[in-house]
């Protein structure tokens, strides 16, 4: 039997704990139900459910908690640092069970993300969080999302248990460069966080790959054992180290591309009750993280290079960080007018995603659309693009943008006061 | 002028081919739009719409094969389920113009996205879509709890929701497979979707949702207000995705308004207290400061 009062209290300190880490996805699971094992749950596929919002914005989708905030480790941005004043509380494995199924019954959740702090030992730590995932999956025959953060110092072995059980594992970077990381967090190690990022890569890929080749030749049999099927992922908090944007851009790009991860999460550093006296508060830098986001998304399905991303569209030169009065994209295009107006009706797909106010459905809309007739300005009107912000830079069969509108030196001021107003709202 | 009355989607699609084989052109009809009933509960009373030319007409001449994009077919089930109640018609006579366009003229015409018949039927399909993932997100099973049952063996949920458009049906299905080895009930004014760990029925809808508590919601409200980062208030983002029509159903809506209002406070205590120094516990514990010293070790290496 449960006790109400402790676990409320248990639960009130277990979530205050997590509630830093930016990631709560459920989004490109392998699709899975329960209609086949009578048991509880399911996942979305594709597009993952938010089932609420906290005031902050964020979507709350998964049961996001520390199985304990008692930390070994003294990481001066963490609440939960050794040194935090902060109330400590640790959850039994079936606690953490219990609750996952009840909220998941009631359709709170899409699942678990079960983080911890260390204690006693790397392994001993992982080895309670897998078994929570284990009792889930093996006793309750949970088919929801389960997202484990994993400690990078835990033994391989237990890494690939942890795989089994979990959609998505995921290892924080925490700061992007190794100098930061040490003095910030002494206790991490920037080459085995690296090292077991690797290992994820390869124990992902090889549980793909082997599930691909089992297609292949009909032969269900040759898929090895599930690996984290959803990827991995990770998390750079922004703002608590003097790394420019362009650095931590650099070290997401890097992890894109050596370790595949499917997401970067960007985390504005954030005032946290019981700071440490080594770092200086300030309210969080939330326009930051959301250009970050907006570069990041550039990066990836846009196709951004890394040195065309921090410029200044004044000066038309670059610095290191992101202008926040524009988002990435309109900086870049107002640093090179000479590549506009785009022709809509001539310019291939890629050109297209280039123009601020242009996203990547809409481009395809356009695109489609001009296979069978020739694109004119009410077409831009009908598919609701943002006029005021496209209009200065395409080309249609009955409009083109006077050429002092793009050597006009208002335009960016146009552009920069019109975003301000937006700002205000956050 | 043809009358065709249809109440849902199969009925709409006998009638549509009907009226395509006596090649009567969507000017010529005037569709007319019954309550919207269910496959499941009345599959056997699911005919073509009663004033729909008979078949006779249709049989002398040799049916045209049909052959549409499956896109507009998965499209038009979508749109199927759009309710707007001042024109309730306007969808049935909207997906036959489309398919009239898409048979007689050109099958690409789905892709004409700035079309405005196309982009409708793309924003009432939108619609129903968004309809259907919010009822997803935001049905909340409460536990009925029924005298003498032990833990959760015999446990009972229910739920009450008002989609806008008519997705019972359609949603039903996803509960079924996530929820298996469950009995519940989602209640809803235009129908009842029921499961009972083996079938799925549909029941006609009820006027009001049933007065149920559950003990979890509490936890549920805890683990709401704690997640929240009084730092990063953003009411506006959140609104948008979680309108408050919705709210009546999320029983952790209660704790929306205390938590907004008291943020810009606790966000500046925190900004104004004193911080901690960082040697506090190492300084006591020779504990902690071996542990640590250790792994410090461990990284100069």
């Amino acid at each position: 039997m449960i006790d109400s009062d402790v676990l409320l209290k248990k639960l009130a300190i277990l979530a205050d704990a997590a509630k830093y880490d930016a990631s709560c996805a459920s989004s490109g699971a392998e699709r899975r139900d329960s209609s086949a094992t009578g048991g509880i749950g399911s996942t979305s596929g594709g597009m993952g459910i938010c089932h609420s919002y906290a005031p902050d914005g964020r979507c709350i989708s998964l049961l996001k908690i520390l199985l304990t905030n008692f930390c070994l480790y003294e990481c001066a941005y963490c609440v939960n640092r050794t040194s935090s004043n902060v109330a400590r509380a640790r959850f039994s494995i079936d606690e953490v069970v219990t609750l996952t199924m009840e909220f998941y019954k009631r359709n709170y959740i899409e699942g678990l993300f079960l983080s911890s702090g260390i204690i006693r030992s790397a392994d001993y730590t992982m080895e309670q969080v897998v078994a929570v995932a284990r009792k889930l999956r093996l006793e309750h025959r949970f088919a929801g999302y389960i997202h484990l953060k994993t400690i990078p110092e835990a033994s391989p072995e237990l890494l690939a248990e942890a795989g089994l059980y979990a959609d998505r594992l995921s290892i924080n970077v925490e700061l992007p460069s190794e100098k930061s990381l040490n003095a910030l967090a002494p206790e991490k190690n920037a080459r085995s966080i690296d090292r077991s990022m690797q290992n994820l890569e390869l124990g992902i890929r090889e549980y793909k790959e082997s599930k691909r080749e089992a297609r292949k030749q009909g032969n269900r049999k040759l898929t090895l054992p599930k690996f984290s099927p959803s990827g991995q992922s990770t998390q750079m908090i922004v703002g608590a180290d003097a790394a420019d944007d362009a650095t931590i851009l650099q070290r997401a790009n890097g992890l894109y591309k050596r370790y595949r991860l499917k997401r970067v999460y960007y985390s504005a550093f954030s005032p946290i009750p019981d700071a440490s006296s080594q770092l200086p508060l300030k309210p969080p830098p939330l326009m930051r993280e959301h250009r970050l986001y907006q570069a990041d998304w550039l990066l990836r399905f846009y196709g951004f290079s890394l040195d065309e991303l921090t410029y200044r569209p004044e000066s038309r030169e670059q610095t290191g960080m992101l202008a926040l009065d524009q988002d990435p994209k309109l900086a870049w295009a107002l640093a090179h007018r000479e590549l506009f107006p785009v022709d809509l009706n001539r310019a291939d797909y890629e050109t297209i995603l280039r123009v601020p106010g242009i996203g990547v459905i809409n481009a395809r809309r356009l695109v489609k659309q001009r296979r069978i007739r020739a694109l004119r300005f009410a077409d831009l009107q009908r598919l609701r693009l943002p006029i005021q912000k496209v209009k200065s830079f395409v080309t249609v069969i009955d409009h083109k943008p006077t050429s002092h509108q793009l050597d006009n030196d208002q335009l960016a001021a146009r552009f920069a006061s019109s975003v301000d107003k937006q700002l205000s709202l956050f | 002028m043809h009358q065709a009355h249809v109440t849902n989607f199969d009925e709409w699609r006998a009638t549509a081919r009907n009226l395509l084989s006596m090649e009567i052109a969507p000017e010529q009809v005037h569709w007319d739009a019954g309550a919207q009933i269910s496959l499941w509960a009345e599959a056997e009373d699911a005919v073509v719409g009663d004033s729909a030319p008979s078949s006779p007409c249709a049989s002398r001449r040799t049916k045209p094969q049909l052959r549409v994009p499956a896109q507009f077919i998965s499209l038009a089930r979508a749109a199927s389920c759009f309710i707007d109640a001042k024109v309730p018609a306007e969808k049935w006579s909207l997906l036959y113009s489309l398919l009239w366009r898409l048979v007689r003229y050109d099958r690409r015409t789905l892709s004409l996205t700035t079309d405005p018949q196309v982009q409708c039927l793309n924003r009432m399909a939108r619609a129903v879509s968004r309809d259907c993932h919010k009822m997803k997100a935001f049905v909340r099973f409460q536990r009925v709890c029924t005298r003498g049952t032990p833990a959760n063996s015999d446990a009972f949920f229910t739920a009450w929701f008002e989609p806008d458009h008519a997705i019972v049906e359609r949603v039903a299905p996803f509960f079924a497979k996530r929820f298996a080895g469950m009995s519940w009930s989602i209640l809803t004014p235009y129908g009842c979707a029921h499961w009972n760990q083996r079938v799925l029925s549909l029941s006609t809808g009820v006027p009001r949702p049933p007065a149920v508590s559950d003990e979890y919601e509490l936890f549920w409200q805890t683990y709401y207000c704690h997640i929240f980062n009084p730092a990063r208030l953003k009411e506006q983002a959140m609104q948008s995705e979680m309108p408050k029509k919705y709210w009546r159903y999320l029983p952790e809506s209660v704790c929306i308004k205390p938590l907004a209002s008291g943020a810009a406070a606790s966000t500046q205590q925190m900004l104004d207290a004193d911080r901690t120094d960082p040697l506090r516990v190492r300084s006591r514990s020779s504990r902690v400061r071996e542990a640590q010293d250790t792994l410090r070790a461990q990284n100069r290496q």
